[in-house]
């Protein structure tokens, strides 16, 4: 009897009723659906809910690191995660915000008690930690210089003479170096340091990339 | 920068001081508040400048080094941060070269800047041609007959005479040169003050006096394959390590040195940033000297400007 009949003849057979376990909170993915599901809670336009979601992982990310706690980038996943599938176990979730930020507190206290255990634990492996060689340090600062003087040329004129004199040192100039750009742009200096931030985190994002790239050109070669 | 009452409790926050009520109370309101949340992001930002400037109280000081930076996120917001404050101090010669292209005196455009800094830079220079001259000179004597080239070049005259020396400065300074020689074992051949108040360089390289216009000038030698700059930092004190930038005045990047060991001297220090020749071929250079501290504060001490001329 071949291989091929005997499958057939066990598929006329009746299937026993298989009874699926129930998926471990761990074991639980995100899925479109879910995921669909908590966009439409932040807000029913999705372009709308697609920045407010960015925007609650922005302020998800800062909570876990002002927290104190290690890789908050995962924290997050893990904070969302645990709110979609609340909402697909058909929890009532009135204010998504507020209750993000509870399930966050949550694991920030489960996280922490951890972490300290952890901390606490005698760093026997320290010793064997290379030092890093001034060679390789200042090849990594070279290529930051070059990254940042690329980013700072694509910033329009103005935005990049207003960084390169927010960030000069102050005791170069003697008198109040920010307050006197604040008012030369007819702003107060609360605007000045808002507007200089918005740039600084443009300008920190595009040097992260370009010395990444920098670190993979240099791989594949 | 005075702070208001709301800024100084987030600066608790993020140095992790604020009790836990507080805590919930910040928290919430930037959960709900993007603008909140960004003046909180924007204080991360002052808090981080205001230690690099020096300007955080010493309490502050060590909770930022304790909890502010034990963030991933946070260290590397800060060292690009000090990054991004060290490229906008190095550009700031540049401009300060461009602003005073119509000036007539070459020694106003370099005193400016920092007249302590460019001062020790002829200093410095003096330094080095004698510990070049005494490091060489044995070994030409040794050697004499084999290396007629060398000979020659000992004895050479001075390349060019004169370097002209504020009044006000020039005493205290040939002073400090005399003593920094007779201690280092080296008095024989460095440059010493004439009775014009003029310093000559033979050896290594020079300072030496160029066209009116010009800025102050090192000439090395060909055949030297490398350079130090002794840089004399005055009223400061001893850092635990220095970091130097050279670029050029067009702001080309030549050399970042790390981790470099100055001296202490009577008036400050001395660090000997060492490169090799070939990194500076003719043309004007900014050289910036910062101190490192115990922290691994970095402090912009100052700018040197300088001209390599004739190899």
């Amino acid at each position: 009897m071949s291989l091929v009949t005997e499958e057939k003849e066990l598929d006329n057979e009746p299937k026993p009723v298989v009874v699926q376990p129930p998926i471990r909170k761990r074991d639980w993915k995100l899925s479109a659906e879910s995921f669909d599901r908590f966009l439409q809670l932040l807000d029913s336009d999705r372009e709308q809910a697609g920045a407010l979601y960015e925007n609650l992982r922005q302020v998800l990310t800062t909570f876990f690191d002002w927290r104190g706690c290690q890789s908050p980038e995962d924290l997050v996943d893990e904070t969302l995660n645990r709110v979609a599938r609340r909402l697909e176990e058909g929890e009532q979730i009135r204010d998504l915000t507020d209750y993000c930020y509870g399930t966050a507190r949550y694991l920030v206290l489960e996280v922490l008690a951890k972490q300290s255990k952890v901390e606490n634990e005698p760093d026997s492996f320290q010793h064997l930690t290379a030092s890093e060689t001034n060679w390789a340090e200042q090849l990594e600062r070279e290529r930051q210089f070059e990254c940042l003087e690329t980013c700072l040329a694509k910033l329009p004129t103005d935005d990049r003479e207003l960084i390169l004199n927010y960030f000069s040192n102050e005791r170069r100039i003697k008198i109040d170096n920010r307050l006197a750009i604040a008012n030369s742009l007819g702003t107060n200096l609360n605007a000045l340091r808002v507007r200089v931030h918005r740039l600084k985190a443009r300008l920190e994002k595009c040097v992260l990339h370009c010395c990444q790239q920098a670190s993979q050109s240099k791989i594949s070669k | 920068m005075q702070r208001s009452k709301e800024e100084k409790a987030i600066v608790e926050y993020l140095l992790g001081q604020a009790d836990e009520s507080e805590q919930n109370r910040i928290e919430t309101a930037y959960f709900h508040d993007p603008e909140y949340h960004e003046q909180i992001l924007t204080l991360e930002d002052d808090l981080i400048s205001d230690y690099l400037n020096n300007k955080l109280s010493g309490k502050e000081r060590g909770l930022f080094e304790q909890h502010f930076l034990a963030s991933h996120r946070r260290h590397s917001k800060y060292e690009f941060t000090k990054r991004l404050t060290e490229y906008a101090n190095e550009s700031v010669p540049k401009a300060v070269r461009m602003k005073s292209e119509n000036t007539a005196s070459w020694w106003s455009w370099l005193f400016p800047v920092q007249p302590k800094m460019a001062w020790s830079l002829v200093v410095a220079a003096a330094l080095c041609g004698g510990m070049w001259w005494a490091l060489n000179s044995s070994s030409i004597r040794s050697n004499s007959s084999q290396t007629g080239s060398a000979v020659e070049f000992a004895e050479q005259k001075p390349l060019s005479p004169e370097l002209p020396l504020p009044t006000s400065q020039s005493s205290p300074s040939q002073v400090e040169i005399s003593k920094q020689a007779s201690s280092n074992g080296v008095s024989v051949g460095v440059p010493k003050a004439t009775q014009q108040k003029t310093f000559t360089f033979t050896l290594a390289f020079s300072t030496v006096r160029g066209e009116p216009d010009e800025q102050l000038t090192v000439r090395v030698p060909a055949g030297y394959e490398a350079v130090q700059l002794l840089a004399q930092i005055n009223d400061h004190p001893l850092y635990a390590s220095y970091e130097a930038s050279i670029k050029t005045v067009e702001n080309e990047k030549i050399a970042y040195l790390t981790r470099l060991k100055g001296r202490a001297d009577s008036n400050g220090a001395i660090v000997p940033v060492t490169v090799s020749a070939k990194q500076l071929p003719q043309a004007n250079y900014v050289l910036a000297i910062y101190g490192i501290t115990k922290s691994g504060q970095s402090v912009p001490l100052g700018d040197m400007l300088f001209n390599v001329s004739n190899h």
